[in-house]
């Protein structure tokens, strides 16, 4: 009984409780993430913004005055200005109805704004007189009209694991 | 030998205590989990007043049966040209849109659209939409 109590026994004892102890509330310790945290998910949303192509004429009328059959005529020089996005392209035309006579630049495709956002179109505007008679008067409306070629639709990433 | 005596009277405390019996309680939840089925919207050319059309967006929950929890979807545009709506024609939003729903214990789709204010833009765009989902009520 004597040799049971002894001191150092009794320090073993006590090591190996406090160790023990230790031990249990080392693996009672819970480190995983608590239940409540929010879980959270993202996607990106990304558009590029392109200048909205448009047209200005240096000209808003064309009296050609007083005219009669196969009278000659000059033609008045117009100059369309498009204005757009650095690196893209349009297609533009410039139309009347048959008395009206265009020469030049009055139709094009692909046409690129390479390295500025404005691109000048320089066209004539003539009559064709020979079908003209007496007491007619000629009112005509010449069109502009442009666009762009290839302007980028949605595309949407779908995650690989759906 | 008093070093021996006080010993056994100290362990002798812990073997006079009396027996107590508690209980403990704990219900098994599972972690709530997330997915986004889409990784990327690109609206592609836009400019001011440009029609384009609205994105559907899904995403699944899973969580456990019975417990509610909070959804919120959120963005870091600070331009205003990003909306968003639970709804494909109604309800468009800048800000955030936070709604509770009920776990079913199975996955749950959720959806929403992604739409741009285009009169309002003057540039590029790049925003991050963020998805959050949390328990309501995990019993401390």
């Amino acid at each position: 009984m004597k040799k049971l109590f002894t001191a150092a026994a009794i320090k073993t004892l006590l090591l190996t409780t406090s160790m023990v102890a230790i031990s249990s509330t080392a693996i009672a310790a819970n480190t995983s993430a608590l239940l409540d945290t929010a879980v959270t998910d993202t996607l990106l949303v990304t558009a590029k913004y392109v200048t909205p192509i448009s047209v200005g004429l240096d000209t808003t009328t064309i009296d050609f005055g007083d005219v009669w059959s196969d009278s000659v005529i000059s033609t008045e020089a117009v100059v369309a200005t498009i204005t757009g996005e650095v690196g893209e392209t349009f297609t533009y035309s410039v139309t009347g109805s048959s008395i009206v006579l265009l020469t030049g630049d009055v139709s094009g495709s692909t046409v690129a704004f390479t390295d500025t956002t404005t691109k000048a179109l320089n066209f004539n505007v003539g009559l064709n007189v020979s079908g003209a008679t007496t007491g007619t008067t000629v009112s005509e409306t010449i069109t502009i009209s442009v666009n762009y070629d290839a302007i980028a639709d949605t595309t949407v990433t779908r995650a690989s694991s759906t | 030998m008093s070093k021996v005596v006080f010993i056994l009277l100290f362990f002798s405390v812990f073997l006079a205590a009396e027996e107590g019996v508690f209980y403990i309680n704990g219900e098994a939840v599972k972690k709530i989990s997330l997915a986004l089925t889409t990784n990327a919207i690109d609206f592609g050319d836009v400019y001011n007043d440009s029609e384009v059309e609205s994105v559907l967006t899904e995403f699944w929950v899973n969580a456990e049966a019975g417990y509610d929890y909070t959804v919120e979807i959120s963005n870091d545009d600070d331009t205003g040209v990003l909306e968003v709506s639970r709804s494909s024609i109604l309800g468009y939003t800048q800000s955030s849109i936070t709604y509770i729903d009920t776990a079913t214990g199975a996955e749950q789709r959720h959806e929403f659209y992604v739409d741009l204010n285009t009169a309002i833009m003057s540039g590029d765009m790049s925003a991050t939409i963020t998805v959050m989902v949390a328990y309501n009520d995990i019993h401390e």
